[in-house]
């Protein structure tokens, strides 16, 4: 209750520009994520339903999770990818902070 | 051995434990970094198709490239990415930026909206995005342009128009880092120089051109050098998203990285590809290092 009435106080000190500006931000962050909303709301389509724009399927289907996790390798390609991101995150982890380690080393005893 | 340490002063001791530490990452370098790239320029004096006898031709590799009019054209096509996508990605992520700093409400939900497209994979979107370009009945863009009632465009079928629909998606995926990397040069910049404006009197332009814009410098350059880099770079939207073939139609989307890929795993001129990514090499070079120049000349 304490928070509604501090947000309805927020809102009522706020000025028209601030709002103005605010929803022009917003509309463009909307803007900046409708392709990943698209192709959300593409993975829930049929085949024939993928031609058609709307946002919410009609028929909504798990039918290309399953295809995908039943008939392609689906979690090996995960594995592989899980693999390459551990590897070169530990090697940068391990080499970089060698070299970074060495100048803070050297700067640390000179002052 | 102990004796020998023990009469060491302490800065040849640091220095040898310095370069201890630096002696495992710079074997990891010189082996997986350097000797490739080396290697690069040693194959670019070849005629190599990856399986056969190698047969060192100098130069001719290098002449043929020059004398070859894809090649401008492809460069070309390179400069434009870069020259057009930098510019234009920059001051829509610095307008973004500006603004988005003066909103508390909700600061960070609309920062992570603008910040999502830079985690997504280069080769999935660039799918949607080639749907968002069909002709009417199925394309975004072109249902939009329906309302205006514009005429329908063709967009990646195009000579004209395919190289800026391909650098839309890669712009609109690298402006969510350029905003963060602006909030926060934005932030760092002290408070009291703003205070100090207001109370002089300067209106919000001139604190913006007179104080914003110069403290901005060194992300300006920053942003700037990483970007032209990305750009130079670009590969998976072409491929993914061009017309006809690769970097189609009639080659005028192909940007360098993609000529070197045709050359090396379509025809297999392992001697003609390295030369063009040691060509490429020296262009990135000398952009980093006229970054170099303009950091150190601005301290």
């Amino acid at each position: 209750m304490n928070d509604m009435n501090a947000t309805i106080a927020r809102l009522e000190r706020a000025q028209p520009g601030k709002i103005i500006l605010w929803t022009l931000l917003f509309l463009g962050g909307v803007v900046m994520i409708t392709p990943i909303v698209f192709m959300a709301s593409t993975s829930f389509k049929t085949g024939q339903e993928v031609f058609e724009l709307s946002v919410i399927p009609d028929r909504p289907t798990l039918e290309n999770y399953m295809f995908i996790l039943q008939e392609s390798k689906f979690l090996r390609w995960m594995l592989n990818s899980l693999w390459v991101a551990t590897f070169s995150t530990a090697s940068v982890l391990f080499f970089d902070s060698l070299v970074g380690y060495t100048p803070s080393l050297i700067f640390a005893v000179a002052r | 051995m102990t004796d020998f340490w023990n009469r060491l002063t302490i800065g040849q001791k640091l220095a040898i434990t310095a370069w201890l530490f630096l002696s495992i990452p710079l074997v990891f370098y010189i082996t997986i970094r350097f000797y490739p790239t080396f290697e690069a320029f040693y194959v670019s004096t070849l005629k190599w198709n990856l399986l056969g006898a190698k047969k060192a031709i100098g130069f001719k590799n290098y002449i043929k490239i020059f004398a070859d009019e894809d090649f401008w054209l492809v460069l070309w096509n390179t400069i434009k990415y870069a020259f057009v996508g930098v510019p234009v990605s920059m001051l829509i992520a610095f307008v973004i930026a500006y603004w988005l700093n003066e909103i508390t409400f909700g600061h960070d939900f609309i920062r992570a909206m603008y910040f999502i497209p830079f985690l997504t994979t280069a080769v999935a979107m660039a799918w949607v995005w080639r749907w968002f370009y069909q002709p009417l009945p199925i394309g975004y863009f072109n249902i939009m342009l329906s309302w205006f009632g514009v005429a329908q465009q063709p967009f990646l079928k195009s000579v004209t128009q395919a190289l800026y629909a391909i650098m839309a998606p890669a712009v609109w995926a690298g402006l969510g880092f350029q905003i963060v990397i602006f909030i926060a040069g934005i932030r760092a910049i002290p408070k009291s120089y703003f205070e100090a404006a207001e109370i002089d009197g300067a209106g919000r332009w001139q604190i913006l051109r007179e104080i914003t814009l110069p403290a901005l410098k060194p992300t300006i350059i920053f942003l700037t050098v990483v970007s032209t880099i990305g750009f130079l770079r670009i590969f998976d939207q072409v491929y993914t998203m061009s017309a006809d073939s690769a970097g189609g139609p009639l080659n005028s989307t192909k940007p360098l990285v993609l000529m070197i890929y045709e050359y090396a795993f379509d025809e297999f001129k392992l001697g003609r590809a390295s030369a063009l990514t040691v060509i490429l090499f020296l262009i990135l070079l000398v952009v980093s290092l006229v970054q170099l120049w303009l950091m150190r000349k601005h301290k």
